[in-house]
């Protein structure tokens, strides 16, 4: 263990995160804590596992942030560490303790190898050039193992784009995020860009990996280097030149699963597992319930870790929740866990024995199958609590009271709801959608009636008025037909002249009188010549019907004709 | 067979734990009926209980068409969604937002809201064709506005469901590639339930994405239209 002197914070988080996973016992590795939180004093922060390493203090970066009138400091140490000797370490977690509470961080796998690979050794010079590798050349089927590319480059790259061998079938899933780093390589140091990639063989027999490409512009320098203040290819004095390199092939043996050894109910599970059981609380009173965790964490195919089948505990209920599988890269490839959880409700008193649970795998270290269990576990179950009841008299009043423990409602498992079975249900009935013409027509019918009302009502009032200027348009042909009929009688004569006047000027009147003519003539302007002249000529009709002469001539019947055309040229 | 038989025998055989025949006899009553939206529920019940994600939600979806506010289907929908490999997000348009109501109501629903709204409407101004009353005005004032907005509230749904393109994921995994070819570049890899857009069939080929940026080719059999012949 390491202390490192450093300042850390209230409410902090560390981590730690080394630039590779993999290097060569000469090489520098750098190792960055992050520390990040409210500022308070400085503390002593250890390091686990760098009892094999050298190590030296590099510098550090500081970031301040003030959120809703909270500071926050972010602090990152960087040191370089070298290995003493070559092996598999693992780094961290690094630990501060604040108050008596003990702070962790991440840990890290490193591996350390003493030779130098091969493909890198017989690069050479070459200012650009990528290599493969896997991280063992002989695995069994459905063994996961990691492709390793890393392009090594000594001049400015851009538009990169990579070509994996995955033509053969074969599958290869991204493994975190690409690490950048330098190294020294024939007496040249190149910045080395690293991606790697989980893939699993699924047949048996010698497989030959072709090589990966990657097509790119290299920005060759020429002249002096550029010495602007942007360090990019575009300020400095470059040529681009597009350019594909390829890695080296690799060949891969793989190994089909023995027979031998294989549980008949094996779960097809590959790498290296652990299983771990927990009972919480260990103690419970009857009518509680306490949770069993068993996770089942490693290294391998981890998508295959089968859920695992809690046998039944007489006299206890058990409620399954939802398993959940977490995975993450890893030097090896990817590893992860899967929790499996089950809420116990022991029904009596006593001790329940949760059996010990197994799982068989193939490990890969060993070669051979495993079956790996975890620990038996053991319940207390406690009588239940009876219900407290304490009644207390008011004084004066009698009243009581009754105090009851309540309990917070656990969720004990989760399903779905069940099926809809109501017959009634599947009756189909109004409320579905009508389809095309229908359901336009339903929408338009209201429409058109209301269009169709309109315009009749508007049709019957125009030909009301319609008729009124009709009939007053042929009133004096009316008039001068009747007059004809009328034999020149005065009692015909004045019932002519009352027609043409209720005709005329749209009037209902039912006996023409002289001031009848006087008022209706003067109301639509006639001169006064003609309005006496009228009323003069009924005046002498309605005096020879009066007088008894209605049977005799009137010899009135061309003064009237007359005095008619000139009303009506006057009402023109 | 009757199909209220037919149903009956189908719960029972899902009450049995016999679900293949359970979803066989629902797809027989919805070949003999047409679509229902009860019998979409609980072949997405049979699915799930048959380990098929992908078809349970694709059936779940199907259901809350018809029936977007049944509390049994949004909690099984939300339960089996969350079981999904895949996180994938469904972002909500600008239109999808400010006519929120559009997401609890289905076309049939907003249909007959609006030809009843519509024949009150046409009622009334009926009626003002032979009297002219104050009291018609101020309920034509109030009917308009209401016209209006289901008008257009039907005329999205109608739109919304007529370019629904999305379609859900049934098989357990499918590889996304570049090209409808199967010697083309794998993208990415989809999981059973994840629901993506059908943009375009070709081949034997769908053209799928699901944002901005994730777009590629699968065999057309692996996933399924959630508005299929709809």
């Amino acid at each position: 263990m390491l202390c490192l002197p450093v300042q850390v914070f209230a409410d902090i988080s560390l981590s730690l995160k080394l630039d590779r996973m993999e290097a060569l016992r000469s090489e520098g590795i750098k190792m960055t804590i992050g520390v990040s939180g409210e500022h308070i004093d400085s503390e002593q922060i250890h390091v686990k596992g760098l009892e094999d390493f050298f190590m030296n203090y590099s510098g550090s970066s500081t970031q301040i942030q003030f959120m809703n009138s909270v500071k926050s400091v972010s602090l990152n140490y960087i040191y370089y560490i070298q290995p003493k000797k070559t092996g598999n370490f693992t780094i961290g977690p690094a630990i501060v303790d604040i108050g008596g509470r003990p702070y962790r961080s991440n840990t890290v796998e490193l591996v350390v190898k003493t030779d130098m690979s091969p493909a890198e050794g017989d690069a050479g010079a070459a200012p650009v050039f990528l290599t493969a590798g896997l991280s063992a050349d002989r695995v069994f089927v459905g063994q996961q193992l990691v492709y390793t590319l890393r392009l090594f480059r000594r001049e400015k790259v851009g538009s990169v784009s990579l070509g994996l061998p995955e033509d053969q079938g074969l599958v290869f899933n991204k493994l975190g995020e690409p690490s950048e780093y330098q190294k020294v390589v024939s007496g040249k140091t190149y910045a080395v860009y690293e991606m790697r990639y989980e893939f699993i063989p699924d047949r048996q027999g010698i497989l030959s990996i072709k090589p990966a490409t990657m097509s790119m512009v290299v920005y060759e320098q020429t002249g002096r280097p550029s010495r602007g203040l942007f360090d990019h290819p575009f300020f400095s004095r470059s040529t681009p030149k597009p350019m594909s390199v390829e890695s080296n092939s690799l060949e891969l043996t793989v190994l089909p699963l023995p027979e031998q050894g294989r549980p008949y109910d094996y779960s097809s599970l590959i790498g290296e597992f652990e299983i771990e059981a927990d009972i919480d609380p260990v103690r419970i009173i009857q009518g509680q319930s306490a949770s069993l965790t068993v996770t089942v964490s490693g290294a391998g195919n981890i998508q295959h870790i089968p859920d695992i089948k809690l046998p039944d505990i007489p006299s206890a209920k058990i409620y399954a929740d939802k398993s959940v599988m977490q995975t993450g890269p890893a030097h090896s490839g990817i590893k992860g866990s899967k929790t499996m959880k089950w809420a116990i409700v022991p029904e009596a008193q006593g001790v329940y024995e949760i059996p010990s649970l197994t799982l068989n795998y193939f490990d890969t270290g060993l070669e051979q199958y495993r079956i790996i269990n975890s620990e038996p576990l053991k319940l207390s179950v406690d009588p239940g609590r009876q219900e407290q009841t304490s009644s207390t008299a008011g004084i004066g009043t009698g009243q009581g009271e009754t105090m009851v423990s309540k309990r917070e409602v656990v969720e004990i498992g989760k399903d779905i709801l069940p099926i809809h079975t109501s017959i009634k249900d599947i009756r189909s009935g109004f409320f579905s959608q009508p389809a095309g013409l229908v359901a336009w027509l339903w929408l338009c019918i209201p429409v058109l009636v209301y269009i169709v009302t309109g315009l009749v009502m508007r049709y019957r009032k125009k030909s009301a008025r319609y008729i009124h200027v009709s009939r007053a348009k042929n009133a004096h042909r009316s008039f001068a037909r009747r007059l004809k009929d009328s034999d020149d009688m005065p009692d015909r004569l004045i019932i002519v002249m009352r027609d043409y006047f209720n005709d005329r000027f749209n009037l209902a009147i039912g006996a023409l009188t002289p001031e009848d003519v006087r008022e209706i003539l003067h109301e639509n302007a006639l001169s006064p010549e003609a309005i006496s002249l009228m009323e003069a000529l009924i005046a002498r009709l309605l005096d020879a019907v009066y007088t008894g002469s209605g049977n005799e001539k009137s010899g009135l019947d061309r003064e009237i004709a007359a005095a008619i055309k000139q009303v009506e040229k006057e009402l023109r | 067979m009757e199909i209220e038989e037919i149903y009956i025998k189908a719960n029972q055989a899902y009450k049995d734990g016999l679900y293949e025949d359970a979803a066989a006899s629902y797809l027989d009553i919805m070949d003999a009926g047409g679509f229902d939206a009860h019998i979409e529920y609980n072949l997405g019940n049979t699915y799930y209980r048959m380990d098929r994600i992908g078809l349970a939600i694709l059936h779940y979806e199907r259901s809350k068409i018809h029936m977007p506010r049944d509390a049994d289907l949004d909690f099984n929908l939300r339960y089996v969604l969350d079981k999904r490999m895949d996180d994938i997000e469904e972002t909500e348009g600008f239109v999808s937002m400010t006519f929120f109501w559009l997401k609890s109501l289905s076309l049939a629903e907003l249909y007959w809201g609006f030809v009843g709204v519509n024949l009150v409407l046409f009622l009334v101004l009926f009626i003002r064709l032979f009297i002219k009353s104050e009291w018609s005005y101020y309920v034509l004032l109030v009917i308009i506005p209401i016209w209006s907005v289901m008008a257009l509230s039907c005329g999205i749904k109608q739109y919304q469901a007529f370019h629904d393109d999305r379609a859900v994921i049934i098989e357990e995994e499918v590889n996304v590639l570049a090209g409808p070819d199967d010697d083309d570049t794998l993208l990415f890899k989809l999981h059973e339930g994840s629901i993506v857009h059908e943009e375009r069939v070709e081949d034997g080929w769908a053209l799928i994405g699901f944002s901005n940026d994730k777009r590629g080719w699968v065999p057309s059999g692996d996933l399924e239209r959630i508005r299929a012949g709809m």
